[in-house]
Order: structure tokens, then C-alpha cells, then sequence
């Protein structure tokens, strides 16, 4: 092994880099544009009022799943995180001033392909949350994702949390910590 | 076997720069897609399709199996923490899972060719072995 056979692989891990990095910086902008409009226009679609604007409120409470709160006229969108079978799911719920769950969306997860992934598709699954105060419970008021009994709960515990933090309750303790 | 000059890292460096720029732009032009993390399931299926192509383009490459190593973690650290596609995972810990990651399927898949390779023509076994070793490092990755 000679010193030069290390010149090609460092040159082109280096030469991969900047061009990434230069790429980067010039889509940055761009794709925080993106991104904020495309939020924007989905969230106005989770609350009934149908808002275009939201300002995003600082939480300092001790809810860890509860990570982001955007107030709009008419209630909140909480973005809300729960351990799923296979990693971290990311929802935004939509919850009235009085605490009525009125828009669920998955927005991140690892979940297993047709199985917990199924959260994301399944509206008549999502659906079951819409009308809820943070009461949703599987195997009473929703009914599980078939083969995804975890991914199921943990979407609940997610809904329960966001609607939890408006109507004030406590969806750490008792019969709702596990979503059921 | 011939001694070869690396060129193992040269064409994971291309995987990888190219799956970090096809994250970048879908992040870019489609923000709310639900995208592949950049997890150590990819780093494998990255570290399987750099040694397939070399196994096609080169087969029978023998290489300094350390340095190589090193070079695969400094590749799975550098670039994507340049394109910003890793999230909050510090910069060392994707190195380390990278070097790891990738030592050890280049060690497994040169091995398994090794073995498999006994007939005038064995075209899919490359491919073959590389998605079988997909699914079992999938399999294990998603006990942890």
C-alpha cells in the first residue's frame, strides 16, 4: 500500500463534499421557502376555521412528546412525537381552543411497510381520532391498524398529548399513558 | 487477486454523494415528503451498492481492509453532515456507525463471494449475495 493509492478516494470524498456543500448553501433558502409554505398550506387544512396564518408558541412544559405549537385563529397544530415499533413517529394534530381533535397527520416515521406504515394512508384509522378530547383509547373509541397494535398506541398517546396540552389534563398518567 | 488502489472508496463516495444529493433535492422541491433517513439501514444498502458495482467492474479486488475502513467512515461522516441531510446526529457517531457499517458488509460480502463464485459465470451472485446481505443487516438493524 502506497502513500498515492490514498490520493484517489481522498480526492473524490473531498470533491464529493464540496460540491454537497455548495449545494447545499444554494438550496438552503429555497427549501426553507418550500418548506414553510407547504406547512402553512397543510396546517390550514387541520383546524376547522380554516386559518392561513400561524405563529409558532414557546413550550416549556414537561410533556417531552409535545415538540413544536403553532397558534392559529381558532385553535392550535401540534407537532407531537411517539416511540413506534420501529423508531420515532412525527404527527401534527390539529385541536380546537376547547380541545376537540379536529386534524391528524403523520409527518415522519420508520414504521414497518404496510404494516405500522399503514398510519400514514388509512384515513379510516386517522379518522377515529377527529372528534376526540384526548380521551381516544385503542380497543374502546379506536380500533388498531391491523398488525400494528404498537404503531396504533402510539399515535393515540401522540393525539392524546397534543389534545391533552390544550385541555390542560394530565395524558402522562393512568389508563391513557399506553394509548389503551 | 491484484492489489488495488482504493478504488472501493472512490465509488462509495460517489453512492454516497449521490444518495445525499437525491435527499437534498427531494427535501428541497417536496419538504413534506416522508423521505429515507440516513440511518445505518442505509448506510448499508449504500455500502452494498458500492461493492457491487465494484464487484461487477473489478471482481477479485484484494484491499488494505483498515485503511479502506477508515476512509468509508470518513466518507459516511463527511458528507452527510456537508449536505445536512443526517438531522442531529453528531458528526463522529455517523462516522463511527459508518466505518462500522461498512467494514463489516465488505468484509462479509467479499467473503461470501469468495465462496459462491466457483462457477465460469456466476452473473447474479454478486447482486444475489448483496441483497441477501441487505435483508439479514435489515433484519438485525431493526432489533436494536
Amino acid at each position: 500500500m502506497k502513500t498515492k493509492d490514498l490520493i484517489a478516494p481522498i480526492a473524490a470524498i473531498l470533491a464529493a463534499a464540496a460540491v454537497l456543500l455548495a449545494a447545499s448553501n444554494l438550496l438552503r433558502p429555497v427549501a426553507e421557502q418550500r418548506e414553510a409554505d407547504s406547512r402553512a398550506e397543510i396546517m390550514s387544512y387541520m383546524l376547522p376555521t380554516r386559518p392561513t396564518s400561524f405563529s409558532e408558541e414557546t413550550y416549556d412544559g414537561e410533556d417531552e412528546s409535545i415538540r413544536r405549537i403553532f397558534k392559529a385563529e381558532g385553535g392550535y397544530v401540534i407537532e407531537v412525537s411517539a416511540a413506534g415499533y420501529a423508531g420515532e413517529l412525527v404527527l401534527w394534530v390539529g385541536v380546537t381552543e376547547d380541545g376537540t381533535v379536529s386534524g391528524v397527520t403523520v409527518r415522519d416515521h420508520a414504521e414497518t411497510f404496510g404494516l405500522g406504515g399503514q398510519a400514514q394512508h388509512d384515513a379510516e384509522f386517522l379518522w377515529q381520532f377527529l372528534g376526540t378530547n384526548g380521551d381516544a383509547a385503542v380497543g374502546e373509541n379506536v380500533d388498531a391498524l391491523t398488525g400494528a397494535t404498537v404503531t396504533s398506541k402510539a399515535v393515540t398517546r401522540a393525539v392524546n398529548a397534543a389534545a391533552g396540552w390544550v385541555t390542560g389534563a394530565d395524558v402522562s398518567s393512568g389508563a391513557t399513558e399506553w394509548g389503551g | 487477486m491484484k492489489k488495488n488502489a482504493l478504488k472501493l472508496n472512490v465509488l462509495l463516495a460517489v453512492a454516497v454523494g449521490v444518495a445525499c444529493l437525491v435527499l437534498m433535492l427531494a427535501e428541497t422541491l417536496a419538504p413534506m415528503a416522508i423521505m429515507p433517513r440516513f440511518d445505518l439501514t442505509m448506510m448499508l444498502g449504500l455500502s452494498l451498492a458500492a461493492l457491487t458495482v465494484e464487484a461487477y467492474w473489478k471482481p477479485g479486488q484484494r484491499y488494505p481492509w483498515p485503511i479502506a475502513t477508515v476512509l468509508g467512515g470518513v466518507t459516511f461522516a463527511l458528507l452527510p453532515w456537508c449536505a445536512g441531510v443526517a438531522g442531529a446526529v453528531p458528526v463522529w457517531t455517523l462516522g463511527l456507525c459508518g466505518a462500522a457499517v461498512f467494514g463489516i458488509a465488505a468484509l462479509l460480502y467479499s467473503s461470501i463471494l469468495e465462496r459462491i463464485a466457483s462457477g465460469s459465470s456466476p452473473r447474479l451472485a454478486p447482486a444475489g449475495s448483496a441483497l441477501l446481505l441487505f435483508l439479514a443487516g435489515q433484519f438485525l438493524i431493526g432489533l436494536f
